[in-house]
């Protein structure tokens, strides 16, 4: 059907300048990454530009102050909290969502997914305020129970869960959101039949619930993973990497070798050490998906 | 009608369950007010949960005072985002109706492609957008920006669109047809009315992209006039000491939430459908 219309050649004439953004804009800039991470540019200096086979992959892994070992857990540690703490907040929450009238449900989610519209700055200024030594929310309420402040964000051991925290209140509502959708599309019967079989509600939601959900669960979490691993702005507003490179992840050292030091070669090669990874997490998340929309359609 | 039926107690442990998390998602904003709309002799150890008393200087303060950041930096973080959001629209709607009224297996395979990358948040294109912009002597110009975030957001509104134009009866484009309408007519009175609603959503996604827009401009655009507010706001930070100016920067914040949060409330029921879609696409 539907081949009508002046021919053919239509569908790519109305392609072609989507096609154009997208290849001017998403396409090669990565083409281009590939392409610099093999070569000695600075930022003074992009074309006519050296060959240097994988130097810089070499220099950036045996980097030191930071160590590249302890960037890569730092960012592990980042993305592995954000990630739990989102499905955790985020499941939990759509479960307890789930069993109230739909009214209420759109009301509170659309509450809960405020931080989804707001910048990743502003979110990470928000929280520096809630830590901030002197006049944050964080040290009144501890305050009020006699606990001594706490150097949230410069104290070394307690940084990178300070900002985790303030990255799951940025990430979860998407997870909610999500699996919101998927609980509302689990038939209804099958856990009617549940209660009858005389299952207590933790029992319905183990065995009945959240395997049903299964296949959006995963998304979700390949969405947080992603986006726990790229986290910027946020990072960069609260500590900038600091105390000592104690925050400092992949996506922070991609920043700093670029555009603080001036080493285009070596900040392009972690791009793409990043890059490859997400990139990998991606093609799964779109395989998963493609599969369950066939399975449902 | 409720699904489940709960005792009394299970109904007590979901009414603290979603109060503490109501609590985590609105106290650190409220926290923002609280300091914006107080006066800064207020905003000092020992603070106080309420403020005493409240003022609007602090936010006529960042807007029109001496100190202040202005309107420019909010004005052109507005253009940002819809210059962002004319672009993506224009691009989605065209993408969108190729994929959605013609059977195009390469083109879908490729979109498919293209919406992995676009799934690499903005940060992992810093480095590449500005090696590109720099060779290509773009570097320090707005459209550079604004063209990076429309591409990140025109694939998924590429795929909205195509969902919104399947659900326009190829029958009325038809009927249409035969009545002797044009191509191009038959595009403006039927098809395009109809797929308002998905248009919006795209375009305020991608407004909220570039109004939010922080890491490409920080890098791409060093002319202070040109700088959104994401990347003015920063004065009031001093690395060096930690003298932060946390009034002007929470009302700054505030006001930098406006829009957004507008934008927000409008579409919010369209906007959480389509975040369903968004967060985790699904067919």
């Amino acid at each position: 059907m539907a081949q009508r219309g002046p021919g053919r050649a239509t569908p790519w004439l109305l392609l072609a300048l989507p096609l154009l953004l997208l290849f001017l804009f998403l396409l090669l800039p990565y083409l281009l990454t590939f392409f610099y991470s093999t070569t000695g540019a600075t930022i003074g200096r992009l074309l006519n530009v050296k060959e240097v086979g994988l130097k810089n992959f070499e220099a950036v892994l045996s980097s030191d102050a930071p160590s590249f070992l302890g960037v890569v857990a730092i960012t592990a540690i980042f993305t592995a909290g954000t990630l739990l703490g989102s499905l955790a907040l985020g499941t939990g929450l759509a479960l307890a969502l789930h069993t109230v009238t739909a009214g209420v449900r759109s009301a509170l989610l659309a509450v809960f997914l405020i931080p989804w519209v707001i910048a990743g700055v502003i979110i990470g200024y928000t929280w520096r305020l809630i830590y901030d030594p002197a006049i944050g929310l964080a040290n009144s309420v501890l305050g009020m129970v006699g606990i001594a402040p706490i150097d949230w964000l410069t104290e070394q051991g307690i940084a990178l869960a300070a900002l985790v925290v303030a990255n799951v209140w940025a990430g979860y509502g998407i997870v909610l959101l999500v699996v919101s959708g998927a609980l509302a599309n689990v038939p209804p019967n099958i856990i009617l039949a549940g209660q009858v079989d005389g299952a207590s509600y933790a029992r319905i939601v183990r065995r009945v619930i959240l395997p049903a959900i299964r296949p959006t669960f995963l998304l979700a979490a390949l969405v947080a993973l992603v986006s726990g691993l790229n986290t910027f702005d946020l990072i960069y507003a609260m500590t900038r990497g600091g105390p000592l490179y104690h925050t400092e992840t992949m996506a922070l050292e991609m920043y700093r070798l670029t555009a603080l030091k001036g080493n285009v070669g070596q900040g392009a090669a972690v791009t793409v050490i990043l890059f490859t990874i997400s990139l990998a997490l991606a093609i799964a998340y779109v395989i998963i998906w493609r599969r369950e929309a066939r399975k449902w359609s | 009608m409720e699904l489940v039926r709960f005792s009394l107690s299970q109904r007590f442990v979901r009414a603290i369950v979603v109060a503490i998390a109501l609590a985590f998602a609105l106290l650190p904003l409220l926290w923002v007010v609280s300091i914006a709309i107080r006066p800064g002799t207020q905003s000092v150890y020992p603070i106080s949960i309420i403020p005493t008393s409240v003022t609007l200087d602090n936010i006529t303060g960042v807007l029109f005072g001496k100190t202040g950041i202005g309107l420019v930096p909010y004005r052109n973080a507005a253009f940002y985002g819809i210059s962002a959001a004319v672009i993506t629209a224009v691009a989605s709607t065209l993408g969108g109706y190729a994929l959605a009224r013609y059977n195009l297996r390469s083109g879908e395979a490729l979109l498919i492609v293209i919406l992995a990358l676009s799934f690499l948040p903005s940060a992992s294109r810093i480095v590449p957008l500005f090696i590109l912009l720099s060779a290509s002597g773009q570097y320090g110009t707005a459209h550079g920006v604004i063209l990076a975030y429309a591409a990140g957001a025109t694939p998924l509104g590429i795929w909205l669109m195509a969902g919104t134009f399947r659900q326009i009866p190829i029958r009325l484009e038809q009927a249409a047809r035969i009545d002797g309408a044009s191509a191009f007519l038959t595009m403006r009175k039927i098809v395009l009315p109809l797929a308002i609603p998905g248009i919006l959503v795209v375009a305020t996604l991608a407004f909220i992209d570039g109004w939010n827009s922080f890491s490409l401009p920080l890098i791409l655009i060093p002319k202070e006039a040109a700088q959104p507010y994401t990347v003015a706001l920063q004065r009031y930070i001093q690395e060096i000491g930690y003298g932060i100016n946390w009034p002007l920067l929470s009302a700054g914040s505030l006001v930098a939430l406006v829009p957004v949060l507008t934008a927000f409330a409008i579409l919010q029921r369209r906007l959480v459908r389509v975040g369903g879609l968004g967060g985790a696409i699904r067919g």
